[in-house]
């Protein structure tokens, strides 16, 4: 199975930057996610998980590495985190990490509305403001 | 266009700063160079300043998606909605002012929107925020819960206005305050 690489593009449309990793099982996003077709842009992730869990069925660390997004994003990572939830109540081992500002109140409870409406435990990584 | 100073909630002319003002259309780049603007803006209250950007991001891609009129762009890349924004800092406060043409048919159901996320407290936004993403996307790909992001972050109620522009089109005006 292949990784799955996005560079991130923010000089023209915010497109983070998207590492998904089949040998290591590490994924991440980072940067900054205004998009405004999210659904089209986070299908080939979704794929990609749906593959990673049929046939790899190895330990899954999902990073996301997101301060800035739309509320179209939002519902694409609910979609994500979905999925990662299913894998996890069939058995999948599976760690979700949210890099979060210390200060950044408004992101946190973002976070806490994705452990609501998706019951997975998302890791709150606390980073010192740049 | 409605006149800034009709608007509700701009009332004391001199307490205010402007730090943009934009009219036109608000495609991905000019979203961009505008974000960059604000946060260049507003780089001396970091907090308020990262929910300004927020809330414009918000608003801005409202306008781009909803806004009756629209700019042909030359890309192939379909047509951007147009819109005017300011930004104003007071001693406290950030005010954040978007307009934009509306189709007639479209009233009913965005000011029933602002009336029912105006009526909850914050636990409320936040439950219908999580309820609303469980319905299907609007037909833009949208998220449905693009207000509701945008008044819990602001923490203040969203204040609009409506003015009949000409047949079956309105000025709708939206104005959002963000405390320092």
């Amino acid at each position: 199975m292949e990784n799955y690489n996005i560079k991130a593009i923010k000089e023209f449309y915010y497109k983070p930057e998207i590492i998904l990793d089949a040998e290591t099982g590490k994924c991440s996003i980072t940067g900054d996610s205004y998009l405004e077709d999210p659904l089209k842009f986070y299908l080939p992730v979704i794929e990609w998980l749906k593959k990673y869990i049929a046939e790899i069925k190895r330990p899954i660390e999902f990073n996301f590495k997101v301060e800035y997004f739309n509320t179209s994003s939002f519902r694409s990572f609910i979609d994500i985190i979905t999925i990662l939830k299913e894998y996890k109540d069939n058995g999948g081992a599976v760690i979700i990490n949210w890099y979060v500002e210390e200060d950044d109140e408004d992101l946190k409870e973002d976070i806490e509305d994705f452990v609501l409406r998706t019951n997975m435990e998302i890791n709150q990584v606390i980073i010192k403001p740049e | 266009m409605t006149e800034i100073q009709n608007i509700p909630g701009i009332k004391n002319k001199k307490k205010r700063k402007l730090i943009l003002s934009y009219t036109g259309s608000f495609d991905s780049l000019t979203r961009i160079k505008l974000g960059q603007i604000i946060t260049e803006k507003t780089r001396d209250n970091p907090n308020s300043g990262r929910k300004v950007f927020k809330i414009f991001m918000e608003l801005a891609l409202n306008i781009y998606y909803y806004s009756g009129d629209r700019f042909n762009n030359d890309n192939d890349s379909g047509s951007s909605g147009t819109g005017t924004i300011h930004i104003y800092e007071e001693s406290e406060s950030y005010v954040i002012m978007t307009e934009n043409k509306i189709n007639a048919e479209n009233i009913a159901h965005v000011t029933e929107k602002i009336a029912k996320i105006n009526s909850l407290d914050r636990n409320g936004l936040r439950e219908l925020k999580r309820d609303m993403t469980r319905l299907p996307r609007n037909t833009y790909g949208g998220s449905n819960i693009g207000l509701i992001y945008v008044a819990l972050i602001s923490a203040h109620p969203i204040e609009h206005k409506v003015i009949k522009i000409k047949k079956n089109y309105y000025s709708f005006n939206i104005i959002v305050k963000i405390k320092k």
